[in-house]
């Protein structure tokens, strides 16, 4: 599992994710996805994709980033998922209380501040 | 045509684990599966072996897993045993997730996972006192 953070606009916070985010994965990089995250003070989206596996670790990780940030009352909203993935977000309705999208341009859209 | 896999036995450790993933995985590669059956076989693997590893040690004492597959045309047979602390998942309530972000309750996914995985799962004790736990996932 890897990870790219880009800074969009100076005004969103881009995470890129590459590979399969079962345990070991999330294992790899949970640390450095939070601390990219959740600190900066900024809307977070996430790419996921290039993402071909997620299991419930890296659903916890996705949803404790985005609860971290609803707290300061900032969104996260995940964009791209594989076929695959998406089946494991709509078979927990994820989307109910994360926002997930087809593409950047709409994730940055959900999470822009109103 | 059946394929009956040489069981994967190891200690219920973050590193055993993750060797036994490699070798599932490389199972389920070469086991003509379509990609939704590989995608649930492998999300039941690592759920009931993460449980296991995660939440199995209530005596302190390492447990050991045992896991065999059976791959055919229709479906793929697990059948997890281990001698952790004794838990039935199927009869581990669906939970309630997520009626907001903030109070989403972020663990207790993974048996909604296999269950969604899965078309049939069963469980007992064995004699020997070792939970057995039978997942069937359906290969296309």
């Amino acid at each position: 599992m890897e990870m790219q953070v880009n800074d969009v606009d100076g005004n969103f916070t881009q995470v890129v994710l590459i590979g399969r985010l079962d345990t070991p994965g999330v294992g790899r990089i949970e640390t450095r996805f939070l601390a990219a995250v959740v600190p900066c003070g900024k809307p977070a989206i996430v790419d996921l994709s290039q993402v071909d596996f997620i299991a419930s670790l890296g659903l916890r990780m996705l949803l404790s980033a985005a609860r971290s940030l609803a707290r300061k009352e900032l969104k996260l909203a995940l964009y791209a998922p594989q076929d695959l993935v998406n089946q494991v977000f709509e078979g927990v309705s994820l989307h109910e209380i994360v926002p997930v999208r087809p593409d950047e341009t709409s994730a940055i859209a959900a999470v822009r501040p109103q | 045509m059946l394929a009956d896999h040489t069981p994967f036995r190891f200690a219920a450790t973050s590193e055993a684990f993750e060797r036994a993933l490699g070798e599932l995985n490389g199972i389920l590669d070469g086991a003509g599966l379509d990609r939704k059956g590989r995608y649930n076989a492998a999300v039941v693997f690592e759920e009931v072996v993460t449980n296991i590893v995660r939440h199995g040690c209530g005596n302190g004492a390492e447990p050991r897993v045992e896991v065999s597959i059976e791959i055919g045309p229709e479906a793929v047979l697990f059948v997890f045993t281990d001698d952790a602390v004794a838990f039935n998942p199927c009869e581990h309530p669906e939970p309630d997730f997520f009626s907001s972000l903030i109070s989403a309750k972020l663990g207790g996914l993974g048996i909604s996972l296999v269950r969604k995985a899965s078309t049939s799962m069963t469980y007992e004790q064995t004699p020997d006192a070792r939970n057995r736990l039978t997942v069937t996932v359906a290969a296309r």
